[in-house]
């Protein structure tokens, strides 16, 4: 487990962290030494030990690394990269222009649109679920990055995940019941602002832990994201159902008008 | 409110200020369209909050319902080549 964190935590560290992972190596180059002697001796010397308990600090130290540095998001359908360390917050403000511009819509539907092609493709048919988490990751491409709740959602397995979950929620409702009735009353003394911003932090991906500040900004993004992304799906659904009935040249017309 | 005075039992940790509360609770409320045309003062915080809530449950409902329609259309039609080029030249 310790050696899988490191690994992924040198994979992660931008050229700056190339001195730690140069110590690094040498401890490990060290240990391996001392371990070697002390096998050959039958006896742990006090320096080893000293060191011992150095490098599992280090270790630490590289595994408490890792949290802070974002995973470089896993899509499997294209190769977009999405630079994770150039995060820059964005303002309350630039988020209402950002996904009101036209720009971003045409971006969007038409990623959209690729995606759905080539799943339909690739697989026979698309579920509403699918097509549902495909229109969220390219949402979250869109975003480029730059939003906590965007990285959380491609951060996240695809559709084998939800069955899971399910069967967790089954076993917490069973266990409720058997417990006394004076646990639910001390639960009613939480304050109700603190409860619905839990809610909140539940609703928006990625933001479960996030300071008041923080989770204003992510809310505005996300929602002004869903609202585009509403219509844009608004636009591609009702450009289809018109292209079922009309011909070709209808058709153009209608995209023009999108 | 007496909100404000249970806040304070709070661990330090997680404490929230009221000035915070009340700067999200004003930027929300300009994000929310049912709310936009109310006065500040005149909504609570628990209730921009619950709307918020809302507002984001009823996106995402909405985005179901629109996925459900396209599954269903895609489903039906059959979008050959040279109409997805057309589109997607269109699109960009």
């Amino acid at each position: 487990m310790k050696g899988i964190n490191v690994i992924k935590a040198c994979r992660l560290l931008i050229p700056v962290n190339r001195f730690y992972l140069f110590i690094y190596l040498v401890q490990k180059w060290f240990l391996f030494i001392i371990i070697r002697i002390s096998h050959q001796t039958k006896k742990i010397s006090i320096g080893s030990s000293f060191f011992l308990s150095f490098h599992s600090l280090f270790c630490n130290y590289f595994a408490s690394l890792i949290p802070n540095l974002e995973p470089s998001p896993v899509f499997k359908r294209r190769k977009t990269e999405v630079d994770p360390v150039s995060v820059h917050p964005i303002q309350p403000n630039q988020t209402m222009k950002r996904w009101r511009t036209k720009r971003e819509h045409q971006i969007y539907s038409s990623k959209l649109f690729q995606a759905l092609c080539r799943s339909r493709r690739t697989s026979s048919s698309t579920s509403a679920k699918e097509l549902h988490q495909t229109a969220d990751r390219v949402l979250s491409i869109t975003a480029k990055g730059t939003t906590r709740w965007s990285r959380a959602i491609l951060a996240a397995p695809l559709t084998a995940g939800t069955n899971m979950k399910k069967h967790k929620k089954a076993k917490v409702t069973v266990h409720t019941r058997l417990r006394k009735p004076v646990v639910n009353r001390e639960k009613k003394k939480l304050p109700v602002v603190e409860r619905k911003l839990k809610a909140l932090r539940r609703l928006v991906p990625g933001c479960r832990k996030l300071s008041c500040n923080n989770l204003l900004e992510e809310t505005s993004d996300y929602i002004a994201a869903l609202e585009m992304q509403v219509r844009a799906m608004t636009a591609i659904t009702e450009f289809l159902a018109r292209g079922e009935a009309q011909a070709p040249t209808d058709r153009l017309g209608s995209i023009g008008n999108m | 409110m007496s909100s404000r005075r249970s806040r304070s039992r709070q661990s330090g940790a997680s404490r929230i200020t009221d000035d915070q509360i009340i700067d999200l609770v004003s930027k929300l409320q300009q994000l929310i369209p049912e709310l936009r045309g109310r006065r500040p003062d005149k909504v609570s915080a628990s209730k921009v909050l619950q709307e918020t809530c809302n507002y984001i449950r009823s996106l995402h409902r909405e985005v179901d319902g629109l996925s459900d329609r396209l599954s269903q259309l895609l489903a039906s039609t059959d979008t050959d080549s040279d109409q997805a080029a057309i589109i997607r030249s269109l699109l960009m």
